[in-house]
């Protein structure tokens, strides 16, 4: 059994497929939520870098700086 | 005196208060309260903060992170002064979606810092500029006479290896 993957979008609560596609009433479909499996932006606890290597890229340059600066 | 968050944590985190501006700019954010964690490699930012700031996300940066306990994240990254301890760490960040940002060991690991728990404060230890026990070699129980270049009219007497609590 082949199982056919189709391209839609959520608009006000309503699944609407690629115009191009019209399927008969009753069919059976199966709803995959893309954006779901992307990899969420940062809300993170104890983060360490997947790729130790980056760590570098985090090297601060430091100036002590008076205690009446103006910040 | 900087204090732990003993609402939001349990047992009391320590958290810090930090100051954000852009780099050779003007404006400055205040009170960003970030969480001491030393297990991170890196700090992360509000992204509330930043966007107050009006600082951009580096085009092309961003950075895959893992949690303690193997969640995958992906971070923008911003470059911008932070200001804590009386020094101006310029480089680059990480932003979180969170409220309360994280102060990894990328500035941890320039500062000395001593956790007082049972009394949910901590502070800035200065033994820094005195010399430190790798700098020497001498015999055990040889007397020393110990003062600060930061404060040279103490003196401490003591003897090696000295402890570092008597400092």
């Amino acid at each position: 059994m082949s199982v056919p993957a189709i391209e839609g979008v959520v608009e006000n609560g309503k699944i609407r497929l690629r115009e191009d596609v019209a399927l008969p009433e009753h069919t059976k479909v199966y709803v995959i939520v893309a954006e779901l499996y992307e990899t969420p932006f940062a809300k993170i606890h104890t983060p360490r870098l997947a790729h130790a290597e980056q760590a570098r890229d985090f090297r601060k340059q430091v100036v002590e700086v008076s205690a009446d600066a103006d910040l | 005196m900087p204090t732990y968050d003993a609402l939001q944590y349990d047992p009391p985190a320590p958290m810090a208060s930090v100051s954000l501006r852009e780099i050779n700019g003007r404006e400055a954010v205040s009170d960003v309260i970030l969480l001491l964690d030393t297990g991170a490699d890196i700090t992360l930012l509000p992204r509330k903060a930043v966007e107050r700031l009006g600082v951009k996300p580096v085009s092309g940066a961003e950075y895959e992170l893992l949690g303690f306990n193997g969640t995958k994240t992906m971070s923008q990254a911003v470059e911008l002064d932070m200001f804590f301890l009386k020094r101006a760490f310029r480089g680059r960040y990480l932003i979180t979606d969170a409220e309360h940002g994280v102060l990894g060991r990328d500035i941890l690991a320039a500062v000395v810092i001593l956790l007082n728990g049972p009394g949910k404060e901590w502070s800035e230890h200065h033994y820094r500029n005195l010399i430190t026990t790798t700098e020497l070699y001498l015999p055990d129980s040889c007397p020393l006479l110990i003062t600060s270049r930061s404060n040279p009219r103490t003196v401490t007497y003591g003897t090696y290896p000295f402890s570092l609590d008597r400092l």
